[in-house]
Parts: structure tokens; C-alpha cells; sequence
């Protein structure tokens, strides 16, 4: 890899011991992907910032010791707790100490916290074109596609580096030869009616992630009045079901006003069709109340990208009983959204259904979906779909009530 | 009798041992328990299977970010994977491997082969992976 004075003085530890271990991190990693170069990026959004494991805590821990300091603007994911309510949500002593340990390593490091995984809703958005570096997968796809920002799918840790040197290597979906699509969708008897409805976007980004894999699909049929929440949703089951980092929808993305325009030149390997009766066996499959759906992040991500405060889906949560279990949920430290939750029209809805508290835990553990703290047995709950697929059950220890 | 198979370097270094393959992609967040080591997701093929010590084929990640995370946490806990084998290796992937080694000094090799020697990889098979020579060598 060819690298410039600057990075090659970052190398020699001029910048400090952080800026050195970050920088060969990100070194190992280009080389490993063929990238002639660093390059540097704008932002940095770091999905690390929330507690799952000890390794996170020990990795932020040493960087903070070490004097790490960001080099761009860096926002961060949820934390595992509210940092604040901590006492009302009854968080365990432990995850409020890692936790607040984790806060103050990556607060140490200058980052700006957000405290968000949905980072294209909350200020430091991105512009067509704009080389960035974000972690969060369902965010990625989001900011990839929708905005058509450059982003590799960078993981944990990865972040964390791009942000001390604010470079990553140049390669893979920052170069516009590795945006084009191979691979084509079509939406086949899907009706426009059936499109109107916001429910079907998290299946058909489920879908498409599925057949994706890790390719760059471009999926046509999506209306070109389409919501930015219903993308949102898409964008995250696209990126929970796949290694989805990037998807075209024809004359609805930027990049793809037509479908010409994300080929470039280039033959379709495939062509591929999503129809109505796939849509329809992949909604049966979701009332399984285990398995990966319910425990992967940009699942639980889902909740809080596909709502937003001018679009609270009343209509969503009566057309699909499934979904009902998304909503009891959302991301700790933000005030604002706790109270406008409540006020809201949907909370009757919910509250019918045993949801007493929304959960300050922003992370499913282990096969819970979601967590409720359940006031008539004084103990903790989690909610997840009924069998049969018609609603969601509050399950405790002693089974579904 | 050995055979050779030959692939590209994803991260450099060499391990010999028992080989887990699986044709489904995997995902290491929620897919892997992180005190045991072993695929914990039931829709997985090799659900309860363990992957610690093994060299473990898969043809991709897929799924959250986390997985560079819970590689390494599976490092710290010592109940790593001897090496990765790939059809494709994304950065969301490599970056576990590459962290170990600069924060716990402990090599996980990546290599990456084409379908056909890929398809050469059977479960239980013992094998040799010098990922610096991009070569896996399958014992018996």
C-alpha cells in the first residue's frame, strides 16, 4: 500500500501511540481488500459505543488511556442503558457501570453523543457523494442507498479507528465501479395497493437482503412516491437479512434514476423476482417466536429508523399485528421521543396490548425481542409474536399470558 | 493423500486443525454464543455446533456490525476460531481477526477460495491453512 508522509509519520507513532495502533489497524485491513491508498473521510458514525461484551470495553478503555482523540466529527450508537433514568428502568448495577465506563472512554475521545443507531436522522447528515465511515448496518444501507453517501460496511472497532485518524482505506463502495449493480429484482404482481401499504417495505427489504447476499442489487418496482420511513424500514431488514451495504431501487434512489444508470455499462449477472406469495410466506415466517430475526441488531434498529415523529404509524400497527412488538421499544436518552411516544395516538393502541413502559435497553439479549417491564407480575417480560402470527404475547417466566 | 488447494491471503499467518464447513452464511452477532463458542442460531445448519479451535469455512458473513466484536470477544475469552476460510471476506468480517492481533497478539488466518475449492472442504477434515502462502492443505 502506497501511503502518504502524513500517514507514514502516524506510522512512526509521531501522532501518538492511538493514532499508531488505529492507523496499522486500518493498514492490515486495506491491504487484506488490495486498496492502494488511504483515503480520508469526512464523518464517523461509531456503532462500538454500546456495551455488549468486555472486549469493547477493554478496546475503548485502552484507546482512552492512550490519549485517542477523533480526528473528524464522530457521532455515536445507543448505549445499553439510559444513562439517566438508570433507577427508574431498574438497570442492572453492572451493565450501568460498564456502561458508563464505555461512555466515558468514547466522550474522553471527543466524540459527540448522539446516542443514536439511526445517525441519517439526527444532524450529521451526509450529502450525495460525501466519503464517510459509519458502523451500523441498517444506517450503511441507509446511508449508501437512500442518500447515496460512500460507505464501506465498516464493523466495530473499525469505526473507531477511521475516527482517531479520519481515513479508511480506499476501497470497495467508496469507488464508483463497486456501486454498480449485478444483480436485478423485480417486484412481479406486486399491486400498487399492496405498495401502499408501509408494513410490506420491512418484508421486501428482508427479501432482497436474502437474495442479495453481499452484491449490490437494484430492486425494481418501488413507487417513486415511496416514504422515507417505509426506506428506512427497508433499508434495515435489506441489512439484517444480507450482507446488504448497498441497493439501487430504479427511479427512486440517486443513483438510479434509471436502471442504465447503476449498470453502467456492465451486463446483469441475474435477474431475479420477488412476488406476491413470497411476500406472504416470509410474513407467516415472522410469527416464529425464536431465531435470529429477533435478536439481530439492525432488527431491533428497525424500530426507531421507520418511525419518526411526523409519520407515527397508527395505520401500521392495525394492518400488521406483528409489528406491534417493534414499537414498545426505542432507543434510552432521548427525552423528547419518550414523551412524543406517549402522546401519540398509537400509545392507546399499545397499551391495549400490555405494554406498560417503553424499555430503555436498546438491545435484544439472547432470544428476547423486546422487554417489558410487566407491572402485574412486578417482573420482566418480553414480547414477542404469537405463534399463529395474529399479535404479539407478553412472555415471562411462566410462559405466554 | 494431500491436496493442495489454492486461494488468496486475507490476513497473513498459519494454523493446522479440525475444519467446520457450512454453505449458509453466518451471522456472529446473535448467531454465535459468545461463552461456548457455538452457533446458537437454530436456523443455522450447524446450530450447536462449536466453531472454538476450529478452522471454520463459511462462504460469507452476513448481518450485523457486531461481528467484528464478537470475534473478539471469542479472543479474549479464549475460545477463538483457528482460522476463517471465505468465498468472500468483507471488512466487517476481517476486522475481528485483524484486531486480535494487534490487541491480543493472536492470529486468526483469513483465506479466501474460489467455488470449486471451496466445495473440496468437508467437515472433519483436517487441514493445514499457511494463509501467508494462500494455500489450504487438506490431510485426510
Amino acid at each position: 500500500m502506497h501511503l502518504k508522509d502524513q500517514e507514514k509519520k502516524i506510522l512512526d507513532g509521531k501522532h501518538g501511540e492511538a493514532a499508531r495502533i488505529a492507523l496499522s489497524i486500518l493498514v492490515d485491513l486495506g491491504e487484506l481488500f488490495g486498496a492502494e491508498e488511504m483515503m480520508e473521510v469526512s464523518q464517523v458514525h461509531i456503532d462500538s459505543s454500546i456495551y455488549i461484551v468486555d472486549a469493547g470495553l477493554e478496546f475503548a478503555e485502552r484507546f482512552a488511556e492512550l490519549g485517542a482523540k477523533v480526528a473528524v466529527p464522530t457521532s455515536l450508537n445507543p448505549s445499553a442503558v439510559d444513562l439517566e433514568r438508570w433507577k427508574e428502568y431498574r438497570v442492572p448495577p453492572e451493565l450501568l457501570e460498564k456502561s458508563r465506563r464505555m461512555e466515558r472512554a468514547y466522550l474522553k475521545m471527543g466524540t459527540t453523543p448522539t446516542w443514536t443507531c439511526a445517525p441519517h436522522q439526527q444532524g450529521m447528515i451526509p450529502r450525495f457523494g460525501e466519503q464517510i465511515a459509519w458502523g451500523e448496518s441498517n444506517a450503511i444501507a441507509f446511508a449508501n442507498s437512500i442518500i447515496g453517501a460512500r460507505t464501506n460496511r465498516y464493523g466495530d472497532l473499525m469505526d473507531v479507528c477511521a475516527s482517531l485518524v479520519g481515513r479508511v482505506p480506499r476501497c470497495g463502495l467508496h469507488l464508483p465501479i463497486n456501486r454498480r449493480a449485478e444483480v436485478l429484482i423485480r417486484l412481479t404482481g406486486i399491486t400498487n395497493e399492496m405498495l401502499e401499504d408501509k408494513a410490506i417495505y420491512p418484508f421486501l427489504g428482508f427479501l432482497v437482503g436474502e437474495m442479495a447476499g453481499d452484491r449490490v442489487v437494484a430492486i425494481d418496482g418501488i413507487p417513486q412516491n415511496v416514504g422515507i420511513d417505509s426506506l428506512k424500514g427497508f433499508s434495515a431488514l435489506a441489512a439484517s437479512s444480507g450482507a446488504v451495504g448497498l441497493f439501487h431501487l430504479v427511479g427512486v434512489t440517486p443513483e438510479t434514476q434509471t436502471l442504465e444508470m447503476c449498470l453502467r455499462g456492465i451486463k446483469l449477472k441475474k435477474v431475479l423476482e420477488i412476488s406476491p406469495k413470497m411476500i406472504g410466506m416470509r410474513r407467516r415466517g415472522f410469527g416464529q417466536p425464536r431465531g435470529t430475526w429477533w435478536i439481530s441488531w439492525p432488527w431491533a434498529a428497525l424500530t426507531f429508523p421507520s418511525w419518526s415523529l411526523r409519520n407515527w404509524p397508527v395505520s401500521w400497527t392495525a394492518k400488521s399485528a406483528q409489528f406491534h412488538c417493534l414499537l414498545g421499544f426505542h432507543e434510552p436518552n432521548h427525552l423528547w421521543m419518550d414523551q412524543e411516544l406517549w402522546n401519540s395516538e398509537g400509545s392507546d393502541l399499545l397499551r391495549c396490548r400490555g405494554i406498560y413502559r417503553w424499555v430503555p435497553n436498546a438491545i435484544p439479549q439472547g432470544d428476547m425481542a423486546l422487554q417489558c417491564h410487566d407491572d402485574q407480575f412486578g417482573q420482566v417480560s418480553h414480547l414477542l409474536p404469537l405463534p399463529d402470527g395474529t399479535g404479539c404475547g407478553l412472555w415471562n417466566s411462566q410462559g405466554l399470558r | 493423500m494431500e491436496k493442495i488447494l489454492r486461494g488468496c491471503c486475507g490476513l497473513p499467518g498459519k494454523c493446522e486443525g479440525e475444519i467446520l464447513v457450512t454453505s449458509q452464511p453466518i451471522s456472529f452477532w446473535g448467531g454465535v454464543d459468545l461463552t461456548t463458542g457455538c452457533i446458537n442460531d437454530p436456523r443455522h445448519e450447524l446450530f450447536g455446533q462449536s466453531i472454538s479451535g476450529k478452522v471454520f469455512a463459511f462462504p460469507f458473513g452476513k448481518g450485523s456490525s457486531t461481528t467484528s466484536l464478537i470475534i473478539l470477544e471469542l479472543a479474549r475469552v479464549n475460545k477463538a476460531l483457528a482460522a476463517i476460510i471465505n468465498l468472500r471476506t468483507e471488512p466487517i468480517l476481517a476486522m475481528g481477526p485483524i484486531v486480535c492481533k494487534h490487541f491480543y497478539g493472536k492470529e486468526i488466518p483469513i483465506i479466501t477460495l474460489d467455488e470449486r475449492a471451496f466445495q473440496m472442504l468437508k467437515t472433519g477434515q483436517h487441514v493445514m491453512v499457511n494463509a501467508t502462502e494462500g494455500k489450504v492443505v487438506i490431510k485426510a
